[in-house]
């Protein structure tokens, strides 16, 4: 009888535990096309500015001269393509929602009112607080978000979890793919997406208990784990205070700028 | 002589820092757990069917109330709902810029209604009142959530209509999640992974 | 020296002791196992040691615990876990920093260590524990071994008296399982004291200076190692028998002629980017028997298993059913049986996911839920809660509920993680009886005793 296995190579050095793929791989590594690479508190802080500067102002040229600005921040940090992608998102979802909106205009009479010239400022807004917020989406790391911690004086009611939240997001969303292969073997072969729309309770089920026990347990173990450490909100996280590159300065400078540009114009306006 | 003992004062600006005699390293880890899970399941839906689908729009919001219903019945103490949606959002805020101007009065209605909740006699006198707080307080974030929208569509309010049939699609999420997780409550508790 | 007098501990609201009148004097620089079957107070009495009871865990306890003379009930938790302390079961639970080095350094800045102390410890605990290169790796990124080297690295830097281990070699394959034996040993040469909690013994021969064996949370047996020789007493006291020598590559007496099964032809594989994990494996796995797959963690054994099932693609090679019914070469049913039951439990009762199972069957005349939980066991536990049950039971249901949709291939990946003697028998006749169903299976595990005492064929990935 020949031999029940044989292999013409077998792996030399352990090749390691499982390489970590998927949206936790995004998590983990999100670097690509990030040239400037800001300080991520300047980046939070310039998403939280142009948003209020957006909502305070309304004059057209005003926001206009901050979306310009903001589009050069967003050039100087994301690939043309993802940008183009981006927007192309955005357009189709502007598109559909003009659809949905002249479908329900023979419904409400006051849809019929919408003109191009009135919804030019909540255009800019959108478009002003995608370009802000585009580079945090596509560069915040979660291994950031611990240095940020370190670096904001948050109370440690607030630090401790957060910095648990953190730690623990990769191995839930590991936990998540795991369940989503496990449901995917069970139940292969009864019929795919026609078989849980048949059964959407059982679909929840499926999905929600796993993810509910593995947290409950995972709780009082990590618990006790911390316990043993001796974490707790009085604990020092080892505090940092924020130190900003001349690349980073010179952004907020340019920020600055552009939001006095703005109010200006804005002052203008209401003068006018 | 005689001297009176007095107690000692309490240093509220270090019990509200820490959390000291309110919550537990135990409850602080619960709560810092259950609000990574909530942005993972957000995070694992919004790349599998897209953060404008009606499907897992609905289905992120069912998740959501179900595990806060899960949370404040293992944690049922007062700010332990306002503690979790602060760490979801300033994670969200963190992570993808979620609700930047918003947070701040998020944080307080969800506050108001954790002392509703405890003027009714407290989340440890049963389920209900987790649901009840978990309604009210995503009902309470919803009108926020409209009054921004509302002051950035200001010149063209009937683009309103839009943001309101999204709000609603996510609130029905909200609804039926919370059924979710009042059922899951008593399932656990016959399992044994929650004591009463 | 740690000494324990009259301990007896009892959980809250629970009638019986989890300890009950232990006695114990463990000299510095020594070790001690404790062992037993499954329930019988391991894992209390590593929560009385680490200061858990009376800190954290408010049960009644009664007795002394002591350590150089100071006891846990006098001091913090925090302050206790200076003199002992502990290593959990799963590391992964422990880590709160996400590199290597911002986990040693968290924990000494829990302890309040000031930050340039702590961070001289922390270079210092890294080169200790050869884990130098690996200071601004991902927690993530590591292997179980290099894991609790992690937790044990910033727990030496806290500079214990004492240090508790529950279960460290449950998930270790013997490679690691050994180089931990020796990373303690080197840590009891230095004076540490040593309390090992553990259903695998073996690999702590030449370590533990002591032997306690608890039943029911009373010391069934205590002395030195060689009362462990005595297969009556492993037996009684539902201990793992003594393991013999490793397997070699073996096919047991051959299948029948014209035997159905699954065959695999040149397989190759590699994760992107990096090595081939295999190339050019060929075999066959026949129906109705047990192969016994094994080999060092990372050499690609749950990846074969991930590849049998259909959850990934091989490079180059193919994978396909021969003989029995069908059309030969063709697609075949698999079910894979993962090692964390938790995500494979879906219902209410144990009876509802036994019918769930069967609906997605074949029909077959007389088959019930009650019936099939009847054959591994289950019978009395119909009505429980499937995630009430216990590890071991847990393990038996996903058996069952794999077999239930009549696979050709049933896969299961570390079945016997954390069984005790007598469990392990439970599981290892649960397996042979799987198999004697019909299908071929696969099973996945570092531990050789389960291999001994179900494998029909057994093949490595070492050699």
């Amino acid at each position: 009888m020949p031999a029940l296995f044989k292999t013409e190579k077998l792996p030399g050095e352990a090749a390691g535990p499982h390489p970590r793929r998927g949206l936790l791989g995004l998590l983990d590594g999100r670097r690509a096309g990030d040239r400037l690479g800001l300080a991520p508190e300047l980046r939070l802080g310039l998403a939280v500015t142009a948003s209020l500067a957006a909502l305070i102002a309304g004059d057209p040229l005003a926001l206009g001269l901050m979306l310009a600005a903001s589009l050069l921040y967003l050039a100087a940090q994301v690939r043309p393509r993802v940008i183009l992608a981006a927007y192309l998102a955005l357009a189709v979802l502007a598109g559909l929602a003009a659809g949905c909106l002249w479908l329900m205009g023979f419904v409400f009479q006051a849809l019929r009112n919408i003109s191009l010239d009135a919804a030019v400022n909540p255009f800019l807004r959108l478009g002003l607080s995608v370009n802000l917020l585009l580079p945090l989406a596509l560069h915040s790391r979660l291994t950031d978000l611990s240095g940020i911690l370190n670096r904001l004086r948050l109370p440690g009611l607030i630090k401790l979890p957060l910095l648990v939240t953190i730690r623990f997001i990769p191995t839930f969303l590991n936990d998540l793919n795991q369940i989503r292969e496990a449901v995917g073997l069970r139940f292969r072969g009864r019929g795919g997406l026609l078989f849980w729309a048949r059964r959407p309770l059982l679909g929840w089920r499926v999905c929600f208990t796993p993810l509910v026990v593995r947290l409950i347990r995972s709780a009082d173990e990590l618990a006790v784990a911390a316990e043993l450490k001796g974490l707790s909100a009085e604990s020092d996280f080892g505090h940092r205070p924020p130190r900003l590159r001349p690349v980073d300065q010179a952004v907020a400078v340019l920020a600055a700028l552009t939001l006095a540009g703005a109010a200006l114009l804005e002052i203008l306006h209401a003068a006018a | 002589m005689s001297t009176s003992a007095r107690p000692a004062p309490v240093n509220w600006r270090r019990a509200l820092w820490t959390g000291r005699g309110l919550f537990e390293t135990r409850d602080l880890v619960t709560i810092g757990l259950f609000a990574g899970a909530a942005k993972a399941v957000t995070l694992m839906l919004a790349l599998v069917g897209g953060g404008m689908n009606p499907v897992t729009m609905i289905l992120k919001s069912a998740v959501f109330s179900a595990l806060w219903v899960l949370l404040l019945t293992k944690v049922p103490k007062t700010g332990a709902l306002t503690l979790a949606n602060t760490v979801a959002g300033l994670l969200g805020f963190f992570l993808l810029g979620q609700a930047v101007i918003s947070l701040p009065s998020l944080i307080l209605a969800t506050l108001a209604v954790e002392f509703l909740i405890a003027a009714l006699g407290g989340l440890a006198r049963g389920p209900h009142l987790a649901v009840l707080a978990v309604a009210l307080s995503e009902l309470a974030m919803r009108l926020i959530n409209l009054f921004f929208a509302y002051l950035a569509m200001r010149e063209q309010p009937e683009l309103m209509i839009m943001v309101l049939m999204i709000s609603a699609a996510s609130y029905l999420g909200i609804l039926l999640g919370l059924f979710g997780g009042w059922k899951m409550v008593g399932e656990l508790r016959h399992a044994g992974l929650i004591q009463d | 020296m740690l000494r324990l007098e009259d301990l007896h501990y009892r959980h809250a609201h629970r009638p019986d002791w989890a300890l009950s009148g232990l006695n114990l004097e463990l000299p510095a620089g020594r070790a001690l196992l404790v062992t037993g079957h499954s329930g019988s107070g391991k894992s209390t009495l590593l929560a009385v040691l680490s200061g858990l009871v009376p800190h954290y865990y408010k049960g009644e306890l009664r007795g002394r615990v002591s350590l150089d003379g100071q006891e846990p009930a006098r001091l913090s938790l925090a302050d206790w876990g200076f003199k002992a302390a502990l290593m959990t079961q799963n590391p992964e639970i422990q880590f709160l920093g996400s590199t290597v080095e911002e986990e040693i350094l968290l924990t000494l800045r829990c302890r309040k260590i000031p930050e340039a102390e702590a961070a001289a410890l922390a270079a210092l605990s890294l080169e200790r524990f050869g884990l130098k290169g690996l200071g601004r790796r991902s927690v993530f990124h590591l292997s179980e071994g290099q894991k609790q080297k992690v937790i044990l690295a910033g727990l030496w830097a806290l500079k214990p008296r004492l240090l508790l281990l529950d279960e460290p070699g449950a998930n270790l394959d013997p490679a690691a399982g050994a180089e931990l034996g020796r990373t303690l040993a080197a840590l009891k040469a230095e004076g540490l004291s040593l309390v090992i909690a553990d259903h695998r013994l073996d690999w702590l021969r030449d370590l533990a200076d002591q032997v306690l064996v608890l039943r029911r949370g009373r010391a069934a047996a205590q002395g030195a190692w060689n009362l462990l020789e005595d297969e009556g007493l492993r037996k009684d006291l539902h201990l793992r028998p003594r393991p013999g020598p490793p397997p070699a590559e073996k096919t047991g007496p051959g299948p029948p002629e014209g035997a159905a099964g699954v065959e695999l032809e040149n397989l190759s594989f590699a994760w992107p980017g990096g090595e081939d994990l295999f190339a050019g494996l060929s075999g066959r796995l026949y129906c109705g028997r047990v192969t016994v797959l094994s080999g060092p963690s990372g050499r690609g054994k749950t990846t074969l298993a991930r590849l049998l099932c259909g959850l990934e693609k091989p490079a180059a090679g193919r994978i396909r059913g021969f003989g029995g019914p069908g059309p030969a070469g063709g697609r075949f049913a698999s079910q894979v049986v993962l090692q964390n039951t938790d995500h494979q439990l879906y219902l209410s009762s144990v009876r509802a996911e036994m019918e769930l199972a069967l609906a997605g069957g074949p029909p077959a005349a007389g088959e019930t839920a009650e019936r099939r939980l009847a054959e591994f066991g289950l019978a009395g536990l119909a009505d429980r809660h499937p995630q009430s049950l216990s590890g071991g039971e847990k393990q038996r249901l996903t058996v069952a509920l794999g077999l239930a949709g009549a696979p050709r291939l049933l896969v299961l990946d570390e079945p016997s993680s954390g069984l005790d003697g007598r469990n392990l028998e439970l599981m290892a006749a649960q397996i042979r009886k799987a198999a004697r169903k019909g299908p071929a299976v696969l099973v996945i595990t570092h531990d050789r005793q389960l291999a001994a005492l179900c494998a029909d064929d057994y093949l490595s990935l070492e050699t």
